[in-house]
């Protein structure tokens, strides 16, 4: 990327950024619980909401109707979303992850991914279904059938934001622990049956429901046999946001303790001016900074479209999003009992926290996959 | 370079030291071998307890709360009475069953591994019912407990609770150093015949499903450390009313309650403490107060920790059955080493949790204001001494001043410092290093457990909310540690000083 072509790029990433803060402050501050369990308000009034401010279109290519950027600019996003409400962070993540996923398969085999584009970009598409929270090996992905028409069959759990949208992004495949593809379905269709919402432990916005398939028609996306393929180079790109929604999370956290330390008086003084309260938001401040860092040097190898950022970035996921969960619960204890309480914003952090850690996978598995891609690149 | 200028503070390792906190040896001949059944009848108790109730109830009830914040799982309550729960740890002088109370630890870590939040339920009764003991008026706490008995008796769950933290003061009510400058609001002024309260207490467990209430106030709400008073206030009583339910994160089914006391009236007859109570005893009414509220944390600390040890061991079960049965890339999870680590690591914060807390337990036995239960003599006395006589006979000797006047002096004034001090410290480091390993093999379950451990269906999720609240309430872990530090390292050092800290650290 040339510098002015840069430069553009960050003019318009700064405008979506600034988009998601007014987003942020105006439709999900003083909102948040409303979205939570058990919902006082629609979710799917906000997803309009979003959707309309085109933050369901961030990485969907131009020609679609989407603004076409990378995964910085997601993260910019995400983060500014995440420290007010991370649970409409996980929506757009769930939407953007599918929507990478097809980018990916359309590098190779753009024709094929023609039609799926034009299904997942009419407005009634938003947002798409997909398992954000886990990874293929975890799941085993439903069957899948015939030549000229694909029929799927089998289970879907936990697929988030499965209640609400139409079309879902999902793994299949042809043989019991065969190569696995992507496929697009219609969640509308005849052979689909959802159960109630899953309530999680976070992002409750972000609902999902098990899914059970019975001969459902499915789009391939892509080529055949490469899912495995797909889903390393869209976990590269996604693990930037990922990370930016646990930095978002450290961030509000961080706040609120800090605005609190500042006001709460303990033992004829602030709690600010207590040692050991100090050393926790030092520490958190540290961790805060430490994770700025981290993503903007990756967000750097990202925008000159180098390869170098896509193991880092997975990196960077597992390790922020393992801070972000010490962070928030020590968020939580800097306000002592009203910490716990729904009152304030910590408690909800704490189990954002925790849920975002599972975005695209378990972290043990992801680390046995770095490390294991480290060895075969030492050749040992 | 190594620094030459004098050290200002010199650490003794005179007076109390790591060997102290061993007192499971000192145990093993002292305290009445009988204990180690009822240690056996206890948990065999809980865990029927825990089929035929809990099970069925835990997420229900969470769930319930979730969606109704003013649910009260009155259901549970009532099956608790049935099972003489309320009755059981309460000694047979005072109309209970006499179960000894360090079993009451062994029967909660096996309820918490169910639910902490219902376990916490009973819990907060027996928190209740020692900061009752521990004011040493023993004509209020025998009317009180027998009327938790007599209840029990027609049906109706009599629970206790302790209302002692205020919207403005929590952790500096509970440390000494902090009291004389807390900024508390709930006073009681004197009156002809007893004392009008005002003020409000918040986060009380159990206080919507309480017929009693440790009230702890102040008659100088500018002097709180020299004017300490316990009172006794009945739900009903009038000018006292229950205010909001808190919005926990977890441990839904035990409700935190807001108090609140408007022109309440409490008659002379259910002051628990005051300084009159204790003006011929030879220390200062500020002394005796503080020693109230300094007892009881040192007993009822290890209960706070048994809920942690019955999380940890939750959570390790929940991450072995899981990781059992699920695979990952065809290759089943319990057999990949890094899930066998964990899982031995979570395995050993259990066993550790328990030593520590059942420490505690036989200090407890041995140090506390309990202590004169577990006397050999008086222990079987007790056991074998059929309760209508400890009604006819034994019962009426608590209304008699000099009775009282003994029992306060051997508690207030013959207890050694050095025994409170360790009791304190021991309390403290027993609460926050189990509470603290509850919430690590939480995390560490959930690590193995991936998203399936966020379904709330799946339970597992549930146990690291709950466990959050182990490391706040009964002191923040983080205070709890400036006092294991203060009790035992600090107080042998001159020139140290604990909660007097003005640079907030700056240098």
């Amino acid at each position: 990327m040339s510098r002015s072509e840069l430069a553009a790029h960050n003019e318009e990433r700064k405008a979506f950024n600034d988009l998601a803060r007014s987003f942020a402050r105006k439709e999900l501050s003083g909102h948040v619980h409303e979205h939570e369990y058990p919902y006082v308000r629609t979710v799917s009034g906000i997803v309009e909401t979003a959707r309309e401010a085109g933050l369901f279109g961030i990485n969907l290519p131009l020609d679609s109707g989407g603004t076409g950027l990378n995964a910085p600019a997601l993260a910019g996003i995400m983060e500014e979303i995440s420290t007010v409400d991370a649970g409409m962070a996980a929506m757009l993540f769930t939407h953007a992850a599918a929507l990478e996923l097809i980018a990916v398969a359309a590098d190779t085999a753009e024709d094929r991914c023609r039609t799926i584009y034009q299904l997942v970009s009419a407005p009634d598409a938003i947002p798409l279904a997909y398992q954000s929270y886990t990874a293929p090996e975890e799941v085993e992905p439903p069957e899948v059938s015939g030549e000229s028409t694909c029929l799927m069959s089998g289970k879907l759990p936990f697929l988030a934001l499965g209640g609400m949208a139409r079309y879902a992004v999902s793994a299949g495949a042809r043989q019991k622990d065969g190569e696995f593809s992507y496929y697009l379905i219609d969640l509308s269709g005849d052979g689909v049956t959802k159960s109630d919402s899953i309530l999680t432990m976070g992002f409750q916005a972000c609902q999902a429901v098990d899914v059970t398939l019975d001969n459902v028609p499915a789009l391939l996306i892509g080529a055949e046999g490469n899912g495995q393929s797909y889903f390393r180079k869209m976990q590269s790109r996604m693990s930037l946001p990922a990370s930016a929604i646990s930095l978002g999370i450290m961030e509000g956290s961080f706040k609120e303790a800090l605005a609190y330390s500042g006001q709460r008086w303990q033992g004829n003084r602030t709690i600010v001016e207590w040692s050991a309260v100090r050393m926790k938001l030092a520490e958190m401040a540290v961790q805060i900074d430490v994770a700025r860092s981290c993503l903007s040097g990756i967000s750097l190898a990202f925008d000159a479209a180098s390869t170098e950022g896509a193991g880092p970035a997975v990196a960077a996921a597992i390790h922020i999003s393992d801070m972000a969960c010490i962070l928030a619960s020590e968020g939580v204890q800097v306000l002592g009992g009203n910490g716990y309480m729904k009152d304030y914003g910590q408690e909800k952090r704490m189990r954002d926290a925790r849920q975002a850690r599972s975005l695209l996978g378990m972290n043990g598995l992801k680390k046995m996959n770095y490390i294991e891609r480290i060895i075969e690149e030492a050749d040992l | 370079m190594v620094s030459t200028k004098p050290a200002t503070c010199v650490y003794h390792s005179a007076g109390l030291g790591f060997t102290d906190t061993l007192n499971s040896i000192e145990a093993l001949h002292r305290l009445p071998a009988r204990i180690r059944t009822e240690f056996h009848e206890a948990r065999k108790l809980a865990r029927r307890f825990n089929d035929e109730v809990l099970r069925p109830l835990c997420l229900v009830t969470d769930r319930r709360v979730m969606e109704d914040n003013d649910y009260l799982p009155r259901d549970f309550l009532k099956k608790a009475n049935e099972g003489g729960l309320f009755t059981l740890w309460i000694p047979k002088m005072y109309g209970g069953k006499g179960m000894n109370m360090l079993s009451l630890y062994t029967f909660i870590e096996e309820l918490s591994s169910v639910c902490a939040g219902l376990a916490n339920l009973i819990g907060a009764h027996y928190l209740g019912v020692s900061v009752l003991c521990s004011s040493c008026n023993m004509k209020i706490t025998n009317r009180i407990l027998r009327d938790v008995a007599r209840e029990e008796k027609k049906g109706n769950p009599c629970l206790i609770s302790l209302a002692w933290t205020e919207p403005d003061a929590g952790t500096d009510q509970f440390e000494a150093p902090l009291l004389p400058i807390a900024k508390v609001r709930t006073q009681a002024v004197k009156v002809a015949g007893g004392y009008v309260v005002n003020g409000s207490k918040v986060f009380i467990s159990a206080g919507h499903l309480s017929t009693w209430h440790m009230l702890i106030c102040y008659e100088d709400v500018k002097k709180p450390a020299d004017t300490l008073i316990m009172l006794a206030v009945k739900t009903g009583m009038k000018g006292f009313s229950f205010g909001h339910k808190e919005q926990k994160m977890g441990q839904k089914a035990c409700v935190a309650s807001e108090l609140v006391f408007e022109d309440c009236f409490v008659p002379d007859e259910h002051v628990c403490f005051s300084k009159e109570q204790v003006s011929r005893l030879n220390i200062s009414p500020k002394e005796a107060g503080l020693k109230v509220i300094g007892m009881f944390p040192g007993i009822t600390q290890p209960g706070v920790a048994a809920i942690g040890a019955g999380v940890s061991r939750a959570a390790c079960e929940a991450a072995i059955r899981y990781a059992a049965q699920k695979r990952i890339a065809g290759e089943s999870l319990i057999n990949q080493e890094w899930v066998q680590l964990a899982i031995a690591d979570m395995y050993a914060n259990v066993v550790a949790a328990r030593t520590v807390y059942m420490e505690a337990a036989y200090a407890a036995g041995m140090k506390s204001m309990i202590r004169l239960l577990f006397e050999r003599v008086l222990f079987y006395l007790t056991l074998y001494t059929p309760a209508w006589m400890f009604t006819l006979l034994v019962s009426p000797l608590f209304n008699l001043e000099i009775v009282n006047h003994i029992y306060r002096k051997l508690n207030f004034e013959w207890t050694s410092d050095e025994d409170e001090r360790h009791m304190s410290g021991l309390g403290s480091l027993t609460k926050f290093s189990c509470t603290d390993m509850a919430v690590e093999n939480r995390a560490k379950a959930l690590d193995i457990m991936g998203a399936d451990g966020t379904r709330h269906d799946a339970g597992a999720e549930k146990l690291l909310r709950d466990a959050k609240l182990l490391q706040i309430y009964e002191g923040t872990n983080e205070v709890n540690r400036i006092n294991l530090f203060s009790q035992h390292i600090g107080h042998t050092m001159p020139g140290v000083r604990v909660f007097e800290e003005r640079s907030g650290g700056r240098r």
